[in-house]
């Protein structure tokens, strides 16, 4: 919004509704879906008109591509527009001409959007086809071609009483394979009974006849003006519908004859309001200057100044006429070259004659012309030249047609339209041998078919592909949404092209039958696992399905009762379809024991000797329902037994690698594993890589893959696995898996870069960039890089979430009065709760506010986490201590000592608080790493008092040596006391107690650095008073955390 | 009785009554809202996929004899909104429930799946929503008092159209239409008044009673869209 001017003021509903203008467009009146119509899914937009859009659609029953035309939502309420849309649809349909667009079908989407499908026309408009031209002499003789076949249609159309009214090179389209059709008959209208509306009346055999017609209404009333302005006729520019007959295509149509022939319609304005005044005074006089100045026959420009004619009875009273005035035009043309060529065969004739005659004589002659007329015999040599030329020039091009030919047959339909383009051009321009335009075009029909075949071939090709695909994803995602997994069943079936649902079993089965190998194994996979999902719907009790808890197995634990087969006609179909899709008497055995939940049925197949000739899509079957009643090891062994017979299947080696190391499960940050069993991850390892070796572009197995890969901690092996796929696919998951490898890695910079390319996707590619920060990755960052992250991430999207991250990052890093707005802001959110309350008591207690500590968390006697416990009885060991201290009673124990210590340190008694830290330091039960080793717990080390009391130790000391009031021999005291705890700090074994260890170290770690409290050490100016061997032992102390940090577990 | 003694709450009791048209108009005017709040309330989470059963559940529970419908009016001055939003909630959490998923857990690692938060918050996908869906009618509504009036009126909402949707000024629209500015600017001020009070309509037919709450609430409405929320 830019606009303000003194007389408008922009109030306050002004910019309001500025902003949410665009927002909050008026509701459409039907609740349909947007992307179907019958049985057709929807595509992109093709084009869009006054009243319609036509977008891509795809007949999921033909599987073929069709074009959809749609009335534009905002006239589904005019009634004449609805009418004006189904009379073109009936219309059109009744017109059955090879000009003509063929409709197939039409209906009406919710209450009243109307739509038809007609066949998609692959090509161009001849309007641009026509602006492509360099000048308007190029390629004339194919638009005029084009023309002739324009005029058959609407010759076709007049003849039926039908009239276009709106006919313009963009409403012929000009296919591939140069079929020309007349489409948007939207305008279109039946002529009446009326004398006036037709010079010809149709007989009533040919009469063409929509509701609108039939009903005598007419939705075209006097005074509207419709139609295109430059190639209007004046009677129909000045809106008077009585006059508008077959006369007014014939004006459009030498309207178009115009712009073939000069480049330009005979209305040219740059605007259509002046293009409308011309047309309504019908002046033409610029089109007929541009005519005569055009390099044309004269036929052909007398026949578009006929048809331009401003009275329309001076025109061709029918599209027929000026068809047939065309094909004169040809004939006449046709015959002025073929009277050329025999002139010119004669002249030869007569020429070689006379030279055979009077060979020597004429030899002598030109001998004489030549050293006299040397120029004479010059000009004699050149013919000849001219002549051996052009029968070269024959030859090369029958030669082209013949490498053309060869082009077709074997598929390369580009070379081969290549050359028939070349060859064409020349004929064009010669016009002379028949012979070789008539085989030309019979090879262009030949490249056509081919072309119209290959193109079905690669459709039903990819349609397999994409059923595979869908297949393989649905065997292996096991989601617990029966309902939706049933669906998904029934559309890949659909999208292959046939309706498993609706079409009897021997249907189904025949069509299985004819699909190649490949497919024909991924659609009977896919029965079979579909008849189990159909089942587990319709049973009351969920059946035990793939990743659910496992049930007790082996002695003593109870079988679960079968469940009776349902009696559904869905599922009772669907086992029909599945019996007569494959009738293998083992694969039947299996059905039944896994419909009837035959446990022991289900055992006894797996030791069955029959098994050895199961195909491996059984076999995987029979060890996913093994696994599902808990016989992993039975599961393992049949399908190690099909590994040796089938070594290259890929799918046993991927149901191997869940089996030993868990089973997958797809979530919101990628792959997971549930049952995850260590012990088997490297044999599961070994399987998930053959798998990839053996489909090197399967997306899901390199993802299992590479997460297997991270979890023996090979990060940089898991990210080659993926990084190459990763890249070049669209694929989410992928790209998430690829920077969890980067991760596991120890490359989180390079994790950032490759989410910060998935961040284009904005909210998608942020919700993967959460998930990776929010799982266990992002707790193993440096608290400096975890902080970094999120302050960025709070600018970019200050949402709670983000918030309650940042807080806590703060507290980590000891920044408590900056985390303490934060946390209580959150307090009004939904993400208060334990967790959130916990980080608030403890900034609360490290900023020395204990009752407010205790009231937010609760009593330590309340049923809390572990962790809350801890912070609550901290809080109130503060509280006691100090409440003790100030009534003057000493602590009694190391605990109370260390919690005064810290009271006086909370209160800014930093001397006072290193004092007794100092003293503390002398205690060996303070003095020794918080966390010993198991050795030293096996000869019975207590354990130290904690990073926490080191940490507060470290930050007293450092307060009290950068005080003034502090003399300069207790600061060296005070600095060798800070190295000593630093390098108990080092003394921490490293963090193979699992993350929380590691994190504290870290941030123990990162703490000597950006703890704002240890500002005044560090700082060489505040600090001047540091002795150079405390410097020096400091900085050793803190290479050796930061060596054992590195080195990890 | 006419269209302006109507409030949603007639609208609401002839559905809950069985009224076919009423029925329809409700899911018309409110399911986007619903489905709105779920999405984001659900984003990323396996129960995203029953968001249309639970778009149906809230439907149902709106218009079920002894629901919350009945016990609203005993309560009588609520307004539809906040009516509505309290069964979505409650519709929300039971299906939470009934699939052991938790509303909030704030531990670290349970988080991911709560990461919906990084968009809309679910209250604030609600307050868009139901802002988008009043204004979108409030602007159907200005359409048809317009068709109802002639073509003058419906030249100012063409014009609303071109300034406020294609950002044009009032003086090209004046050069594209070939008419004096100064005339177009009190056309356009007039189309203004004609949406303000389609929207107050509108708003006043969702409960809200008084000038200067359906005033507030207008202006309310207009300001969670357009991202200055």
């Amino acid at each position: 919004m830019s606009e303000s001017t003194p007389s408008e003021p922009e109030d306050a509903w002004t910019m309001a509704m500025a902003r949410a203008w665009k927002e909050a467009p008026p509701p459409s009146p039907a609740p349909v879906d947007a992307n179907e119509r019958g049985r057709y899914s929807l595509h992109e937009e093709i084009a869009r008109g006054g009243i319609g859009v036509i977008r891509r659609g795809h007949d999921r029953h033909l599987g073929r591509d069709v074009a959809i035309k749609m009335l534009r939502a905002e006239h589904a309420s005019d009634p004449s527009l609805v009418a004006r849309f189904l009379d073109e649809a009936q219309l059109t349909g009744q017109l059955q001409h090879p000009g003509v667009v063929p409709i197939y079908e039409m209906g009406v989407a919710g209450q009243d959007e109307p739509w038809f499908a007609m066949k998609l026309v692959q090509g161009q408009t001849l309007a641009a086809l026509l602006k492509a031209r360099p000048d308007p002499k190029a390629d004339r003789f194919r638009f005029l071609e084009i023309f002739e076949q324009i005029c058959q249609t609407l010759a076709y159309a007049h003849n039926r009483g039908v009239i276009h009214r709106d006919l313009k090179p963009a409403n012929v389209m000009v296919g591939t394979f140069g079929e020309v059709q007349v489409v948007d008959w939207g305008f279109a209208k039946v002529l009446g009974e009326s004398p006036s509306e037709t010079a010809e009346p149709p007989s009533d055999r040919q009469r063409i006849a929509t509701l609108r017609s039939s009903s005598g209404s007419s939705t075209s009333l006097t005074g509207s003006v419709l139609g295109t302005p430059s190639y209007m006729p004046p009677e129909q520019a000045r809106g008077d519908v009585a006059e508008i007959d077959a006369r007014s295509d014939v004006f459009a149509l030498g309207a178009i004859l115009c712009e073939i022939l000069t480049g330009a319609p005979p209305y040219a304005e740059t605007s259509a309001r002046a293009n409308l005044a011309l047309a309504t005074e019908g002046n033409l006089d610029r089109a007929f200057a541009r005519l005569d100045a055009a390099e044309v026959d004269p036929p052909l420009q007398t026949l578009a100044r006929h048809c331009l004619s401003t009275a329309r009875e001076a025109r061709p009273a029918h599209a027929g006429d000026v068809a047939a005035a065309m094909r004169a035009h040809f004939a006449q043309t046709e015959e002025r070259q073929r009277a050329a060529e025999l002139s010119a065969a004669e002249a030869k004739v007569r020429e070689l004659s006379a030279r055979r005659a009077r060979r020597l004589t004429v030899l002598v002659a030109i001998l004489t012309v030549a050293l006299l007329l040397g120029g004479g015999a010059w000009w004699l040599l050149d013919r000849l030249a001219r002549e051996r030329t052009r029968r070269e020039r024959a030859t090369e091009l029958w030669n082209q047609l013949a490498e053309a030919r060869e082009l077709v047959g074997g598929g390369s339909f580009e070379g081969a339209t290549k050359l028939l383009t070349q060859v064409r051009r020349e004929v064009e321009l010669s016009a002379s041998d028949e012979r070789l335009a008539a085989s030309l075009k019979d090879i262009e029909r030949s490249l056509g078919r081919a072309q119209i075949l290959a193109t079905e071939a690669g459709l039903k090709a990819a349609r397999e592909a994409g059923f595979v695909r869908s297949v393989e994803e649905l065997l292996t995602r096991g989601g617990d949404d029966l309902d939706a997994e049933d669906v998904a069943y029934q559309t890949a079936f659909r999208d292959l092209g046939v309706e498993v649902d609706h079409a009897t079993p021997s249907v189904v089965a025949e069509f299985i039958d004819r699909l190649p190998t490949g497919p024909r194994a991924a659609a009977i996979a896919a029965l079979d696992a579909w008849l189990v999902v159909r089942r587990n719907r319709h049973s009351l009790r969920p059946g035990p399905r793939e990743g659910a808890p496992p049930r007790e197995s082996g002695r003593g634990a109870e079988p679960p009762e079968p469940r009776r087969r349902p009696d559904r006609p869905d599922f009772l179909h669907l086992v029909a379809v599945v019996g007569a899709v494959d009738a293998d008497p083992w694969r039947d055995r299996l059905r039944n024991a896994i419909l009837d939940e035959d446990y022991a049925a289900l055992r006894a197949l797996a030791t069955d000797p029959d098994s050895h000739r199961a195909s491996p899509r059984a076999l995987c079957l029979l060890a996913t329902s093994l696994a599902r009643i808990d016989e992993r090891t039975l599961a393992r062994t049949v399908l190690e037994a099909g590994v040796a017979r089938h070594p290259g299947d890929v799918w046993i080696h991927h149901l191997l690698a869940t089996l030993h190391a868990g089973d997958l499960r797809d979530g919101p940050g990628g792959l997971r594993l549930r049952r995850y069993d260590p012990s088997g991850l490297a044999r599961g390892i070994e399987h998930a890589l053959t798998a990839v070796a053996l489909a090197p572009k399967s997306i899901l197995l390199r993802k299992h893959a590479a997460l297997l890969l991270c979890l023996a901690g090979r990060g940089e092996e898991a990210h080659r696995t993926v990084s190459e796929l990763a890249l070049t696919t669209d694929d989410l998951g992928l790209k998430i898996a690829m920077a969890r490898a980067s991760l596991a890695a120890n490359q989180p910079s390079r994790a950032r870069t490759e989410l910060g390319m998935v961040d284009g996707a904005e909210t998608e590619g942020r919700l993967s960039f959460g998930v990776v920060l929010v799982d266990e990755h992002f707790d193993r960052l440096p608290i400096t890089e975890r902080l970094e992250i999120l302050e960025g991430w709070c600018v970019q999207d200050p949402s709670e979430l983000w918030q309650l991250h940042w807080a806590r990052a703060l507290c980590d890093r000891g920044r408590f009065a900056e985390a303490l707005p934060v946390l209580r802001s959150l307090q009004t959110t939904p993400w208060r709760g334990a967790d959130t309350n916990r980080y608030l008591a403890e900034c609360l207690l490290e900023l020395g506010h204990y009752e407010e500590a205790l009231g937010t968390i609760g009593p330590p006697t309340d049923p809390a986490p572990p962790d809350v416990q801890r912070v609550a009885a901290d809080a109130w060991l503060l509280r006691r201590v100090r409440d003790a201290g100030d009534a003057g009673k000493p602590p009694r124990d190391l605990r109370e000592r260390i919690a005064w210590a810290r009271v006086l340190l909370h209160r800014g008694k930093a001397r006072e608080s290193s004092d007794e830290f100092r003293a503390l330091l002398t205690l060996p039960e303070f003095s020794r790493a918080a966390r010993p080793t198991p050795r030293e717990v096996e000869r019975g080390r207590p354990r130290g008092p904690g990073p926490t009391a080191h940490f507060a130790a470290a930050c007293a000391l450092a307060q009290a040596f950068v005080d003034p009031a502090v003399p300069a021999e207790e600061k060296s005291r005070i600095a060798a006391a800070l190295r000593f705890v630093m390098e108990l700090a080092a003394e921490e074994p490293p963090p193979s107690a699992g993350p929380r260890s590691g994190r504290l170290r870290t941030d123990l770690l990162e703490a000597w650095f950006d703890d704002q409290r240890l500002d005044p050490l560090r700082d060489p100016v505040t600090s001047p008073d540091l002795g150079g061997e405390e410097k020096r032992r400091l900085a050793e102390a803190w290479e050796r955390l930061r060596q054992a940090q590195l080195r990890g577990p | 009785m006419t269209e302006s003694d109507e409030t949603c709450w007639t609208m609401v009791l002839a559905a809950a009554r069985g009224d076919a048209p009423a029925r329809q108009a409700f899911a018309l005017l409110y399911m986007d809202i619903v489905r709105a709040y779920l999405g984001s309330r659900w984003r990323g989470r396996p129960l995203q996929r029953r968001t249309e059963d639970a778009v149906q559940d809230v439907f149902f529970e709106c218009f079920r004899q002894g629901g919350a419908l009945d016990r609203l009016e005993r309560d009588g001055d609520a307004t539809f909104r906040t009516f509505l939003y309290s069964i979505v909630k409650n519709v929300a959490r039971r299906f939470e429930e009934r699939r052991g998923e938790g509303v909030a857990t704030t531990a670290l690692g349970e988080e991911a799946g709560l990461l919906p938060a990084m968009g809309p918050t679910p209250s604030v996908a609600f307050d868009q929503a139901w802002a988008r869906s009043m204004v979108a009618r409030a602007r159907e509504r200005q359409r048809r008092e317009a068709e109802a009036a002639g073509p003058t009126s419906l030249r100012r909402i063409e014009l609303l159209d071109l300034r406020l949707g294609e950002d044009l000024p009032i003086r090209e629209i004046a050069a594209r239409w070939q008419e004096d500015a100064a005339v177009l600017h009190a056309e356009y001020r007039q189309a203004r008044a004609d949406f303000q009070r389609a929207l107050r309509t509108e708003v006043s037919f969702q409960g809200v009673r008084g000038e200067a709450a359906i005033e507030k609430e207008c202006l309310r409405l207009l300001s969670l869209l357009g991202g200055a929320a």
